[in-house]
């Protein structure tokens, strides 16, 4: 046992303290990704198949990451509709959003890079349920 | 003279209605030739009562029931009269024999020679006096006529007979009766009053039975005794008649010398001084329609049958001494007088001897001026002036009698007159009034067809005017099958063309619009295409294309861009057939994807637009 | 003649022996050196005993002492000390009494205060029981009247007194003492030396003093006398000069060169003379003796305590320090100012792109250009901002720590050796350095965000600032707690610092595959992100990020990796400063 004035770090103990380390920082990112993207459960949205057919998904939930390229109209009642910009398999696709009224104050602008969580709604329009910025 | 030139124009005015009925007539007179002329002052009238027709020797034309017209230019007549002069004399041995059969005839019914015996042979001579070809069986007729008298007298013959019988007849049944009357008491009166009143009807009732037949028959007999009476009448009549239609048919048709020859036939059958021409008064109204036609007119022949002897006489010597003015005339060389004395002889006795016996060769020296007289006449008729006045120079060298200023004056008037119109039609063709210039034109081809000048004039007009119609009918043709393309090409012509038609020219103006604005776009596509800007090409295209779109070369120009621009194309084809769909959100996004390949696409930004107000609408 | 029955009679019974420190056969190689530095030493000496360890230059009496003392771990041999092995059961640290050559009290402390703090680690007791240990042991190393002299204008003499008293403070009975008459005029020397010798006269207490003066040998109750690493004469001072044949003590040492070291040895050896020194131990003395070894030991202070006592004491270090102290008021205020200055009007208004889809190309172009331009302005200026301010937080954080540990590293090991528990040491730097940090921290963060008015949540901004700072603190700390020297600190403090900037992906994105690596490690980036997290609401955030391809952490994955940062630092300074680093 060595004596008092003479204290070493066993190299042991080093792994055994990265290992640990990675773990919690790993532990971390799984428990924090959440905020990263809050809608990482929700399936990711095809534009391909939004354009091929939109009625068929009618109803589905998606997730969708883009970033606002132009604005196409509003209305006091239904509230915005705007054109995104999705990149998907190399390409860029523009797809409609119509955000409803219940983000009326949220201050959209192009250029900003937003995640949604939409609904094909009746008319195969996106609607927006959730969003926010990524 | 004067008197017989009188009876010559009665005659030819029965004569000119008769040609229509006559079989060797040509054709009916058609209207009254054109030839106005002043209503002759010597117009008769009452001469043997009623509108006899007149001529008018200083203007050669006739009146006649209000129709006027000139001797000579009668077109059948004309014709008939050529004809006549390129013939042949008929002297042959037929023509002789047959002259010699009338003379016979004629001498046999003569009024000191009239006997049953001489009726006969005459009456016999006629069948084959019917042989000879001119004679046109008019002997055959007569021949019948007087065989159906002498039927209808056998007929009365029969019918004394018959009466004569009934009388017997009837005789025996007025015995009869008086015996059945006298005689019908069969029993003593009952003592009864009562049954004695019956047994006396009863008596009377037998009697009436008795006497009925007998009275009923005797009734019968004496109707028919009546009957056969009126019949006897009647046959005798309507034999009477029917001859004398025949001899009025021969006068209208000028057979004289029938006339005179029916005559004597007709008075060896009806010698009982009745010659009075039933025709018109009582069998008018119940003659069978044949004789309506055949009479139409014989309401103003004379009379009697001895006027007709009369004039039927006088025509033949009219005709005489025409001929010998004639031919005495043509020793002058005085052709103009010759043709029309002899024109005039003809008119009247065409079927005499002294016509038919003219030599050839003297015909045939009026025929030639005749000929030219008749041509000038038709080329005044159809207003060849041209022809007229070369034909009048001829005349004048034939005959030196001839009168060449009267159609010479008609002709340089109608010459003048026609250059006149011609000139007003030229000032206005130049200055664009093309109602008077039809009206000029119409009226400068009227007064003379065919003025030479006429046909440079509207020629040079017509030419223009045939181009301006074949411009218009080639606008119409394509705007139909609406190759607008090819009224653009030629727009030049067609311009021209509409210029005087407002709704032509509004529907052309619209058409080269069309055109403009589908060129305007092509040319428009292809800057676009030459800059490498495929899909505003086609968008371009597009436009033009909602205009026009049957225009080939914008139907080649958008499929030759919409392969150029095919992702573009498809994605606005996308968006639109979703958005008929009314799938909105596809839609949109198609037209976002269209605006991304081609962001200046007004398609896809009037779509997107279109699409977002759709979605926002509340 | 009595005391040798008493030896005789004793030495036959293992369990106990009147020795208090004996050495059997001690040795120690270092793989460096060829020789072993220390071969065969066989010692014995007694309590209240006086005992010096002289020899030539190089011959290994300090390395003895050390090994005694467990600084140098001996390779063979055995260490007993009052019958029990060292190997076994160390000294407790009361026991133990060190006393370097280079006297390790800090300077801007007065003596009175070295004392106090020297005691306070060592051993409980309340400030009056503190007060009067002091009071002892000043009295005993005759340094009463410099009570209140700051320890940096002492003088030499004066020095080792004072590093003799604060090894006295816990009255132990193994005192070592490596030359701490060396180097001192003649006088000192002689005082220290009769110090020492009084010292000596406690029962129980050995002292051994490590010297290469041979003038005060009849002071010594015995002297042991080395030659490159061997044993050439343990015994009675008073059998030197015959021992070696030499008619004064000072010829001893050319004599030594005569022979080889192994054959002094096996000289020695094979001549076991008397002991020679005379046990002048008194009965009482060896009732005391017998009873010394049931004596009741004074505790070591709890861990509280001694984090309390280390925190105290470097807050009056601080304080002393003037330029520290300067130089830190002066990064404080400075470095905030000189972030400001590049937006002190504020930050600029953004200009936002019409929105309209049938804007036509060409508009939309230039206004996409305008605010490309715009965006690397503004966006830049925003995340340079908040870069600048991470970079100066973490250079402030290395400039608190880097040198807090290496700069007191024999004092560290000293106390160390007389009990103080690492971890509590740790903790007393840590609680110092945390009030630094949090004064650091949030002034940047206020000041900047007054001046340039930055939107955003302020807890949220402030956070991760904290963090970054104590994170970099700390990591210093380690790197502190790892150098070899000053320098070494300062230098590797300086490239941790120093390639946060360029590895946040702030200014450059890393390549991806990269990025995820290093990423994680780099306290700046997350710092930077969680930061600019909080103006997710505004424009500006829409800008930095039109500007960086560099992903942007989320606040609580931010928070998270910076509290592992600083659990990083905060652990491998722990272990640094546990490893002992003797100079």
């Amino acid at each position: 046992m060595p004596r008092r004035a003479h204290q070493q770090t066993s190299p042991s103990l080093w792994l055994v303290a990265a290992i640990v380390l990675i773990v919690l920082a790993g532990a971390g990112a799984f428990f924090f990704q959440k905020e990263n993207n809050p809608y990482r459960t929700v399936e990711i949205l095809k534009p391909s198949d939004y354009l091929e057919n939109a009625n068929s998904l009618r109803g589905n939930t998606y997730q969708v990451e883009g970033v606002i390229s132009s604005s196409l109209g509003s209305s006091p009642e239904k509230g915005r509709l705007f054109s995104l910009r999705i990149s998907y398999a190399d390409k860029e696709w523009p797809l409609p959003i119509l955000v409803p009224r219940d983000y009326r104050e949220l201050n959209l602008q192009k250029g900003q890079r937003y995640r949604l969580k939409v609904r094909v709604n009746d008319g195969g329009l996106l609607e927006a349920e959730e969003m926010s910025k990524s | 003279m004067s008197s017989g030139l009188i009876l010559s124009v009665v005659l030819v005015s029965c004569v000119g209605s008769a040609w229509a009925q006559s079989p060797d007539a040509m054709s009916p007179p058609a209207s009254p030739p054109p030839t106005p002329a002043a209503a002759p002052a010597q117009a008769q009238k009452g001469f043997l009562g009623g509108d006899m027709p007149a001529l008018d020797p200083g203007s050669e034309v006739m009146t006649w029931d209000g129709k006027i017209w000139n001797i000579q230019d009668q077109r059948v007549f004309r014709a008939r009269f050529e004809k006549y002069l390129n013939a042949e004399e008929e002297s042959g041995a037929e023509a002789k024999k047959y002259r010699d059969q009338f003379k016979e005839m004629l001498d046999l019914l003569s009024p000191a020679k009239m006997s049953k015996e001489n009726f006969r042979k005459a009456w016999a001579i006629l069948p084959s006096a019917s042989s000879y070809e001119p004679d046109a069986e008019l002997c055959n007729s007569l021949d019948d006529a007087i065989f159906g008298v002498l039927l209808a007298q056998q007929e009365v013959t029969k019918i004394d007979d018959q009466n004569r019988s009934l009388a017997k007849r009837k005789d025996t049944l007025e015995w009869n009766s008086r015996f059945a009357a006298d005689s019908s008491l069969l029993g003593p009166a009952p003592k009864n009053p009562a049954t004695a009143e019956q047994w006396n009807r009863e008596q009377n009732l037998k009697r009436d039975m008795k006497m009925q037949p007998l009275l009923s028959e005797l009734g019968e007999v004496n109707a028919s005794i009546a009957g056969n009476r009126v019949k006897k009448e009647a046959l005798r009549l309507q034999a009477k008649i029917e001859f004398q239609v025949l001899i009025a048919q021969l006068f209208l048709q000028r057979r004289f010398e029938h006339v005179l020859l029916a005559n004597r036939f007709y008075r060896a059958l009806f010698g009982d001084g009745d010659n009075q021409l039933r025709v018109a008064d009582d069998y008018a109204a119940n003659q069978s329609a044949k004789n309506k036609e055949s009479f139409g007119d014989l309401a103003k022949l004379p009379k009697t049958l001895g006027q007709l002897d009369a004039l039927a006489n006088e025509a033949i010597r009219d005709v005489k001494e025409g001929v010998e003015s004639f031919s005495f005339l043509l020793e002058k060389s005085e052709l103009k007088s010759a043709a029309e004395r002899l024109s005039e002889a003809f008119a009247v006795g065409e079927y005499l001897p002294q016509i038919r016996l003219l030599p050839r060769t003297q015909k045939r020296e009026v025929l030639e001026f005749t000929r030219k007289s008749n041509q000038l006449l038709s080329a005044l008729e159809v207003k060849d002036y041209e022809r007229a006045g070369t034909l009048v120079k001829e005349l004048e060298t034939m005959s030196r009698d001839f009168d060449s200023a009267k159609p010479m004056a008609a002709i340089e008037t109608a010459r003048t007159v026609s250059a006149l119109h011609l000139a007003k039609a030229r000032a206005a063709a130049t200055s664009g009034d093309r109602a008077t210039l039809e009206t000029e034109l119409r009226t400068a081809t009227e007064i003379w067809p065919r003025n030479p000048a006429l046909a440079e004039v509207s020629g040079a007009i017509f030419t223009q005017t045939d181009v301006q119609q074949q411009a218009l009918n080639d606008f119409e043709r394509l705007h139909a099958q609406r190759n607008y393309r090819q009224i653009f090409e030629d727009k030049v012509r067609f311009i021209a063309a509409t210029a005087l038609h407002p709704d032509k020219q509004e529907k052309l103006k619209q058409v080269l619009d069309q055109v403009q604005h589908a060129e305007a776009a092509l040319l428009r596509a292809a800057e676009l295409a030459k800059r490498g800007d495929a899909a505003g090409a086609w968008e371009s295209v597009e436009r033009g294309f909602s205009g026009y779109p049957d225009d080939p070369k914008l139907n080649q120009a958008r499929a030759e861009f919409t392969t150029q621009a095919a992702e573009f194309v498809r994605s606005i084809r996308t968006a639109q057939e979703m958005e008929r769909k009314q799938q909105l959100g596809s839609s949109l996004a198609w037209y976002l994807r269209a605006q991304q390949d081609y962001p200046n696409s007004e398609v896809a930004q009037d779509g997107i637009a279109r699409l977002a107000s759709q979605i926002l609408a509340p | 003649m009595f005391w040798s029955f008493f030896r005789v009679a004793f030495a036959a019974h293992r369990g106990f022996s009147w020795d208090v420190l004996s050495l059997e056969s001690v040795e120690l190689t270092v793989p460096s050196a060829e020789a072993p530095l220390l071969s065969g030493i066989t010692l014995h000496l007694p309590g209240g005993h006086f005992g010096a360890i002289v020899g030539p230059s190089g011959c290994g009496k300090s390395t003895l002492l050390k090994t005694i003392a467990g600084i140098l771990p001996h390779t063979s041999g055995t260490i007993r000390w009052r019958g029990r092995n060292l190997d076994e059961i160390d000294l407790d640290p009361h026991e133990l009494g060190y006393v370097p050559q280079f006297t390790c009290a800090q300077p801007r402390l007065t003596v009175g205060e070295n004392l106090t703090y020297a005691a306070r680690l060592r051993r409980d007791g309340d400030a009056g029981v503190i007060r009067a240990e002091v009071d002892r042991v000043e009295e005993e190393a005759g340094l009463t009247h410099l009570h209140d002299r700051r320890a940096g204008v002492l003088s030499g003499g004066q020095l080792r007194r004072l590093g003799l008293a604060m090894e006295l403070t816990t009255n132990p009975s193994l005192l070592l003492a490596d030359e701490v008459t060396s180097g001192l005029d003649p006088k000192s020397e002689e005082e220290i030396t009769a110090l020492l010798a009084s010292l000596a006269r406690q029962p129980g207490r050995l002292i051994l003093l490590v010297t290469h003066s041979l003038r005060f040998l009849d002071q010594y109750d015995s002297v042991t006398v080395l030659t490159e690493g061997r044993l050439a004469y343990g015994a009675h001072p008073g059998g030197l000069t015959s021992y070696f044949n030499v008619p004064t003590p000072e010829e001893v040492y050319p004599v030594l060169g005569d022979r080889t070291a192994s054959a002094w040895a096996e000289e020695w050896i094979s001549s076991p003379a008397e002991l020679g020194f005379e046990i002048e131990a008194t009965v009482d003395d060896l009732a005391s003796e017998l009873t010394t070894q049931e004596e009741p030991k004074t505790s070591v202070p709890g861990f509280l305590s001694q984090a309390l006592t280390w925190f105290s004491r470097r807050i009056k270090l601080f304080a002393r320090d003037h330029a520290q102290v300067f130089l830190q008021l002066a990064l404080l205020l400075v470095f905030p100012v000189v972030v400001t200055l590049f937006a002190y009007q504020g930050l600029p208004a953004v200009r936002n792109m019409t929105m309209n889809p049938d804007t036509d190309v060409v508009q939309q172009l230039r206004e996409s250009l305008a605010f490309t331009v715009q965006s690397s302005r503004i966006g830049t200026l925003v995340s340079g901002l908040a870069m600048f301010q991470v970079i100066l937080l973490a250079l402030m954080g290395s400039n608190n720590s880097a040198r807090e540990v290496v700069g007191e590293r024999v004092i560290l090991e000293k106390e160390k050796l007389a009990g103080l528990r690492p971890g509590a040491a740790l903790a007393g730097m840590a609680a110092f350095l945390s009030l630094l940090v949090l004064v650091q921290s949030a002034w940047m963060t206020l000041f900047v965000r007054a001046v340039c008015q930055f939107p955003g949540d302020l807890g949220g901004q402030f956070l991760p600032f904290l963090l970054l700072t104590a994170a970099m603190t700390s990591l210093c700390l380690a790197i502190s707690s790892w150098a070899a020297t000053s320098e070494q600190a300062s230098l590797g403090s300086l490239y941790l610092v120093g390639f946060q900037l360029p590895l946040s992906g702030a200014i450059l994105a890393l390549p991806d595959f990269l990025g995820w690596i290093i990423r994680p490690v780099i306290s700046a980036y997350w710092a930077w992100s969680g930061y600019l997290q909080t103006l997710k609401d505004t424009r500006f955030y829409d800008l930095v990020r039109a500007i960086t391809e560099t992903p942007l952490a989320n606040g609580q994955m931010a928070t998270w990796i910076l509290t592992l940062h600083l659990g990083l630092g905060l652990f491998l300074a722990y272990l640094g400063i546990r490893r002992s680093d003797w100079r």
